[in-house]
């Protein structure tokens, strides 16, 4: 879901209302299974199903206080290239990544030429053009970023941030080494980037974290527009059986109870482990919001003893959801 | 107070109908904006205030 608003002049009547009506019934029929959003506020989408599922943050390194803790041996090099072959050369790397990690889209090629390597100059916020650099390593294309200088001075020196705008690595060492060639680049007085996931490698490459300066917020919203479907379709690490009391007053069709069992999610007339709202099945359902947080903050009801920790056995996933751009 | 809500039938519809968040953001959509590639005419739902498109939501897949 995107580009969502109301004019300020029938702001308070029910537009979004109805129009969070005619969308999510316009996905059920599609008979696609969730939809996901950044949330402008986070007030306004509970009230329709979604739930915070992850979480993303910014960061504020100096350089001169960037040092790795285990010094990085260089095993590829990066290179510079056009707009032409970033858009050739990087989406592999997106796809390779985002076989480990939930919370990422797949991105047409529309998507990547429109948005992703398009530089239009009223989106540069005062920074210069885009660049694109590529790592080549073990003879693929194993790491890129795309970021921007902004050139400021004072009294002669430079204090200009380097602004990344995304930087993808499809293995360990392919993303240490993008980000090393991000942290060196002369001329700037720090790096900034945006919306990386609060486990994201740097934590542990840099040697002083907290001079990262990351500052974390809501990041994606989920919801469940076909709860058996949903359930069905994402894969787990664990087999196990859970029931999940299911309230959904926005979008009827999901109440009730939900048996979710190795894998497969069918209606029920079980006892429930679980009593939830949609919403809250939303921000479990990348496995970077525990049921065991959800439970601690009053959100979700545990029915029978140890069925918080048994789906939490279930939806967890190694890595926080990582979606790396607002949509 | 009710709407009629359906999706964007033309450029025009679609433009006003994206404008209802670009204004917040200081953006005016325009024809060769990257939102038109991305965002089909009838996934852009608008509502319809005696007959001045008045919000708008947009799905992709």
């Amino acid at each position: 879901m995107t580009v969502v608003g109301v004019y300020p002049t029938h702001r308070r009547r029910g537009a979004l209302r109805a129009l969070m009506r005619a969308q999510l019934d316009d996905i059920h029929e599609r008979g696609e299974p969730i939809s996901a959003l950044w949330a402008s506020e986070a007030p306004i989408y509970g009230r329709y199903g979604y739930g915070l599922a992850s979480f993303s943050g910014e960061i504020e390194v100096m350089r001169e206080r960037n040092e790795f803790a285990i010094p990085l041996e260089r095993r590829g090099t990066v290179r510079l290239v056009e707009a032409d072959e970033a858009a050739q050369l990087f989406p592999p790397v997106l796809a390779r990544v985002r076989r480990e990690r939930p919370g990422m889209f797949a991105r047409t090629e529309a998507w990547w030429r429109t948005r992703t390597i398009a530089d239009p100059p009223e989106r540069r916020q005062g920074a210069g053009p885009k660049r694109f650099a590529a790592l080549d390593l073990d003879g693929e294309t194993a790491a890129y970023a795309i970021y921007r200088h902004k050139p400021e001075f004072d009294a002669g020196s430079s204090t200009s941030p380097l602004r990344v705008v995304e930087a993808m690595g499809s293995s360990p060492q392919a993303s240490a080494e993008i980000w090393r060639f991000l942290l060196d680049i002369d001329w700037t007085a720090k790096t900034v980037a945006y919306l990386l996931p609060p486990d994201h490698p740097l934590f542990f490459l840099v040697a002083e974290p907290r001079r990262l300066r990351y500052r974390m917020a809501d990041a994606l919203w989920v919801r469940l527009v076909d709860v058996g479907a949903a359930l069905s379709g994402r894969t787990y690490l664990a087999g196990g059986a859970v029931v999940f009391d299911v309230r959904d007053a926005f979008c009827p069709w999901n109440e009730g109870r939900w048996k979710l069992e190795d894998g497969t999610a069918v209606r029920t007339d079980e006892d429930a482990d679980i009593r939830l709202d949609a919403a809250e099945l939303g921000s479990a359902y990348l496995g970077g919001v525990s049921f065991a947080e959800l439970a601690q903050a009053k959100r979700i009801e545990e029915l029978a003893e140890g069925a918080v920790a048994r789906a939490d056995a279930m939806f967890r996933w190694p890595l926080h959801p990582w979606c790396p751009e607002i949509f | 107070m009710s709407f009629e809500v359906r999706p964007t039938e033309d450029l025009r519809e679609f433009l006003a109908a994206v404008e209802s968040i670009g204004q917040y953001f200081g953006w005016h959509p325009t024809e060769d904006d990257p939102f038109r590639e991305n965002l089909p005419l009838e996934r852009m739902q608008a509502a319809f205030d005696d007959g001045r498109i008045v919000g708008g939501a947009g799905a992709s897949a």
